[in-house]
């Protein structure tokens, strides 16, 4: 295949079936989105209104309102994911273990929640919601008032909330991780979803109450122990690097504002927030999905699950010889620890799997992706031209209407998108793969794919 | 032919990250204000609040509440009488007011004075401004209410068309004084 054509499929794949599947389902996830939304915007009323009195209590509601807006997510990318057919696409092989994810939505949700609100927390996403509570909050307190949300989470305020923060952050870990064991040894589902909300209130703390401490240690330290070091230290390499007319602080504040202002933000925002929601997206299909396509990658027989990580099989191994307080300290161990080998390996696996999908597959998604934010950003714009200009007391009620108008067709258009690129990444894999049958796969995909498989 | 699909997809793929950030990046500002326009003497609604300017009056003096000559300046004193009308049913306490040329913004001259008025009243407030008399043509009033938290706020914008006056007004403003005066609020009737 020529490469003007091998684009123009690959960018006529994606925005084609993605409008297609859209257009079928748009019914269905419009119901769920509007669900989610509702959910979200529901906990947030309640939590804003609580947190005039008690700003935990507040906190634990609103974490809620995360369960209800990850969990449309994750049943509108199951809806997709069947209209296109994902898990039919793989031959299942005789060994393979059913997680129940496929017939139980509690079960699914136990099992993706988490990797999704880690995208959420790793993108900011926890963030902005949790300053939407905070903005919610003032309006009833006013902002000068003296049980603000972010003065009662204020470690800094004083030793006893500071006590208070330390205890609830310890001991929101703690029950996560027990609901996490509770929920691995007696398969009862909705535990997984009671871990997910635990987890949101934990970030949730974090974030409120971390970032007053970040402040102290910055203005303490940061800003200025260690920017007076690394000013010292310019400022004598600068001697040396006049004898070269070369102005080193200058060219430093340039390099700076450029990493900072345009090189981070465009590879954060445009390249990798929009591959890791595919990776996390594909979580939905299954950790064994992901290793079957690796497998048919590198054209290796199948197998079901994803290899259990290094670190924590010789953990197993060594906990099978072990008694005692050995075995209990292992047990400690896996318990703390098996957090990132159960949930967020799976995910960085299929970021992995992702990468290698093509340089073109890869630019037509991130150009299409970045399309439907950019039309969300119009519909924003054309709608706040259209209400036109509110003081605070209406945007507070009716703005999340607003906003639901650009919502409403550009989440459910991402989510399509979402689960179609990975349909996709998961035909170009099988392509590749030297025992395939090509007559099932679309032929644009079967022109690329290596001589011996197309023979 | 797999090394050229492999440089024209690393030249595609590059583009796709390239044109990406430049549509996010000039996308995705939020709109800054919505302007209310409107002239010198007509009342502009804002959310319900009606805002005009009644007058306009330059000098290089400006004197006190007495009529007593305060200071003297090379520029312009502008004087703008601005009349709040809140017909309710909530008070508009605090507005903030500035003056715009072209480019140019200039504050009040007292520094932050504010306008506003109680649910059933108006009021009348003399804002005080010293400018570069080359600006005086151009200028353009903005008020808006001050909110600690804020969405997508309503400016009025009111053209105080001086253009045709502003070369009189620049030869009077010589022998002429601004005279600082107290708002005055009364209920509408």
């Amino acid at each position: 295949m020529k490469p003007f054509e091998v684009i123009w499929a690959d960018l006529r794949a994606l925005v084609s079936d993605t409008v297609r599947v859209w257009w079928r389902l748009l019914p269905q996830l419009l119901t769920l989105q509007i669900g989610g939304w509702l959910g979200y915007q529901i906990t947030l009323w309640i939590a804003a209104a609580v947190s005039t009195r008690n700003g935990w209590i507040a906190l634990g509601i609103f974490s809620l309102g995360f369960v209800f807006t990850l969990g449309s997510i994750v049943l509108m990318l199951r809806l997709v994911g069947r209209e296109l057919g994902i898990r039919t696409l793989i031959p299942r092989s005789d060994d393979e273990s059913d997680d129940g994810r496929d017939t139980s939505i509690s079960r699914l949700l136990a099992l993706t929640l988490l990797p999704f609100l880690g995208i959420y927390a790793a993108f900011n996403y926890v963030s902005q919601r949790a300053e939407e509570l905070n903005v919610r909050s003032l309006l009833q307190t006013g902002v000068l008032g003296e049980t603000t949300l972010l003065g009662q989470l204020n470690p800094t305020s004083s030793r006893r909330t500071l006590v208070i923060v330390i205890c609830v952050v310890a001991g929101a870990y703690i029950v996560r991780r027990v609901l996490d064991l509770l929920h691995a040894r007696t398969q009862w589902q909705w535990l997984g979803v009671a871990t997910a909300t635990v987890e949101a209130f934990f970030l949730l703390v974090l974030i409120l109450s971390g970032q007053r401490l970040l402040y102290s240690l910055r203005a303490g330290l940061l800003d200025r122990e260690l920017f007076s070091w690394l000013d010292q230290f310019v400022q004598s390499m600068a001697g040396f690097f006049r004898l070269f007319r070369i102005d080193l602080p200058a060219v430093l504040a340039l390099v700076g504002r450029f990493l900072r202002d345009i090189a981070w933000p465009a590879v954060l925002d445009v390249m990798v927030e929009p591959v890791a929601w595919l990776a996390v997206a594909a979580l939905v299909y299954g950790s064994h999905v992901l290793s079957l396509a690796d497998l048919w990658r590198k054209g290796e027989p199948l197998a079901s699950q994803v290899p259990i990580p290094r670190r924590l099989r010789r953990l197993r191994d060594r906990k099978v010889g072990s008694t005692g307080v050995r075995r209990i300290a292992l047990a400690f161990q896996e318990a703390f620890l098996g957090d990132i080998d159960d949930k967020y390996l799976p995910t960085l696996q299929s970021i992995r799997l992702i990468i290698r999908s093509g340089l073109t597959f890869l630019g037509a998604y991130v150009l299409i992706y970045t399309a439907i934010r950019v039309l969300n950003n119009l519909i924003d714009v054309v709608s706040s031209l259209l209400a036109g200009g509110h003081q605070v007391d209406f945007w507070v009620p009716y703005g999340s209407f607003f906003d639901l108008l650009g919502f409403l067709p550009t989440e459910s258009l991402r989510i399509c998108l979402l689960a179609v690129a990975f349909h996709r990444c998961l035909l170009l894999f099988k392509a590749r793969a030297a025992d395939v049958d090509t007559a099932v796969l679309p032929a644009d995909v079967v022109a690329r794919a290596p001589a011996e498989v197309r023979s | 032919v797999t090394r050229r699909l492999r440089l024209w997809s690393a030249l595609f793929a590059l583009v796709c990250v390239v044109v990406s950030a430049v549509a996010l990046e000039v996308t995705d500002e939020p709109l800054e204000f919505d302007k209310v326009h409107g002239v010198i003497g007509q009342p502009v609604d804002v959310n319900g609040v009606l805002v005009t300017v009644l007058d306009v009056t330059a000098g290089q003096t400006l004197a006190d509440y007495s009529g007593d000559p305060l200071v003297r300046t090379p520029g312009l004193f502008v004087a703008v009488d601005l009349q709040i009308t809140c017909p309710g049913p909530k008070d508009n306490p605090a507005g903030r007011v500035r003056l715009h040329a072209g480019e140019r913004t200039y504050q009040e001259w007292q520094g932050y004075a504010g306008v506003g008025a109680k649910a059933g009243y108006q009021s009348v407030s003399r804002l005080l401004f010293e400018i570069d008399p080359a600006d005086l043509g151009s200028l353009v009033l903005e008020t808006n209410k001050v909110e600690i938290i804020s969405g997508y706020q309503a400016h009025a914008w009111i053209d105080l068309q001086l253009a045709g006056a502003a070369d009189r007004m620049r030869a009077e403003a010589a022998d002429r004084a601004v005279q600082q005066k107290s708002s005055s609020e009364e209920p509408i009737s």
